[in-house]
């Protein structure tokens, strides 16, 4: 986390995602081969975040 | 129920009942008027053939600077991960608090074995004092030495520890010395506190002649809570000390010492257990293992796989467990997944492009190896938790348009992560 204020965070960085089960259940209208379907990602991600003080 | 067409059956059947061969002769008139060469040579005309294969060899030509230009957009994608990587810890490794501190240590392990330490002596009469040493022998006149080092006799040199507690030694600074040293704009005072960092404070021995000497005073002569120099700055030989007048002038390491104090108060002051809340974005590179995906990846297919740009949004808090130690909360209110396609559907060549909307609630712990969760400075981290996410929509748009299936059936997606960020 990177301090822009005393109570203000910008962050940055990077995450993988993997399943671990099925991505999609299914449905009559859906092709088949989403039911056997995992998904991954990778996110670069920017986030901005204020501290509360008590 | 498509209706009998009654005239072209009864011309049908007239023709098959009719008895009559046609000549032979007819036949052959009609093959001469057919022309088929001329209809072949205007056929090739039509075909232009020179054209196509310009057209094609234009295509094939286009399909190579798109190779190209995905080897360049790897290689930039890579350059810009290195630095997105190195950046933090370059933070970390330039990290001046950490360098200080352990320099504070070195110094005051020295201080211990100075030979005026525990005998009670004047430590500016050693060898040690940078205003004994030759360098200030050759610069100085020795009139001036003297006044220096008069200025600079501690009120209590005894007891000199590593610790720098109560008992430590007590370095009266004249007022009308430090008068003069403004204070660097945002930075604090040392407040008493902080001689628990090991950093000797003048002003509060325990024989309290020094006591009111060390006010720090501003620029305007207002007078406000004591500071002081840690010791380090009397066994620099980088630059000379601050203390006497007229001509001393203030070392580099005492424009590095606020910012200890800075980074100490800043570590006591933030305390453990305050929640974090905010926003966060994200762009994505998403990839659907499937098998289809899997067939597209054999080179014999006609299908290309390649990965879907996507986004998300969320809504995120973290609280610190500990000094390394932060749980993350993100609930992903907008989140996509899903992976492009180049293929040949309904006779046409183009992107297929899957798009899976989810909602999304990560639960993370991230560790922060350099104890700095909480200071007031830029540190890594590394992240690992558990999503969990539903299925809301399911979109398949192909080049000619999207195809949403709105309600679709919801899902799990319990998974995995792992990352890392600042």
């Amino acid at each position: 986390m990177i301090p822009l204020s005393s109570q203000l965070w910008m962050g940055y960085g990077v995450r993988t995602y993997v399943d671990l089960l099925n991505i999609y259940a299914g449905n009559a209208e859906v092709p088949a081969h989403f039911r056997r379907t995992r998904s991954s990602a990778l996110d670069f991600t920017l986030t901005f975040k204020y501290e509360i003080r008590k | 129920m498509k209706t009998p067409d009654h005239f072209t059956n009864w011309i049908k059947t007239r023709l098959e009942e009719n008895p009559l061969e046609p000549p032979a002769e007819a036949w052959n008139t009609i093959s001469e008027s057919l022309d088929l060469e001329g209809a072949w040579e205007g056929i090739n005309q039509d075909l232009e053939l020179d054209g196509l294969w310009t057209s094609i060899d234009q295509r094939l030509l286009q399909a190579e600077q798109l190779l190209w230009w995905e080897k360049a957009g790897k290689a930039v994608s890579g350059l810009a991960a290195m630095l997105v990587l190195a950046l933090p810890l370059w933070f970390q490794l330039a990290d001046p608090t950490e360098a200080l501190v352990a320099g504070q240590e070195v110094s005051e392990t020295d201080l211990t074995q100075l030979p005026g330490a525990n005998a009670g002596t004047d430590v500016a009469s050693t060898s040690t004092n940078p205003l004994a040493s030759p360098d200030r022998e050759q610069r100085e006149p020795a009139a001036e030495r003297q006044d220096a080092a008069a200025a600079t006799q501690f009120a209590e040199p005894e007891n000199v520890s590593a610790t720098g507690g109560a008992e430590g030694p007590q370095y009266p600074i004249p007022p009308s010395s430090i008068a003069s040293i403004p204070l660097p704009k945002g930075r604090q005072p040392r407040t008493p506190n902080a001689s628990a960092s090991g950093i000797h404070q003048p002003g509060a021995g325990a024989n309290g002649a020094a006591a009111g000497q060390g006010a720090f005073r501003s620029t305007k002569g207002e007078e406000t809570a004591p500071h002081t120099l840690p010791l380090v700055q009397l066994s620099s030989r980088e630059g000379e000390l601050a203390l006497a007048e007229p001509k001393l002038t203030v070392p580099k390491t005492t424009t590095q010492a606020p910012v200890r104090e800075e980074a100490v108060v800043a570590k006591k002051a933030t305390p453990a257990g305050n929640w974090r809340v905010g926003l966060g974005g994200s762009g994505r590179l998403s990839y659907l293992l499937n098998q289809k995906t899997f067939h597209a990846m054999d080179k014999s297919s006609l299908t290309t796989p390649l990965p879907g740009l996507r986004k998300s949004f969320s809504l995120q808090a973290e609280r610190p467990l500990s000094a390394r130690l932060v749980f993350l909360s993100d609930l992903v209110v907008h989140n996509e997944a899903g992976q492009r396609y180049e293929e040949y559907h309904s006779g046409i060549y183009g992107t297929t492009d899957t798009r899976l909307r989810y909602t999304q609630l990560n639960a993370l712990l991230a560790y922060s190896p350099s104890k700095s969760a909480l200071a007031a400075r830029p540190y890594t981290r590394w992240l690992g938790g558990y999503p969990e996410a539903g299925c809301t929509r399911h979109n398949c748009p192909a080049r000619w348009g999207y195809r949403t299936l709105r309600g679709s059936t919801v899902a799990t997606r319990p998974g995995c992560c792992w990352g890392w960020n600042t």
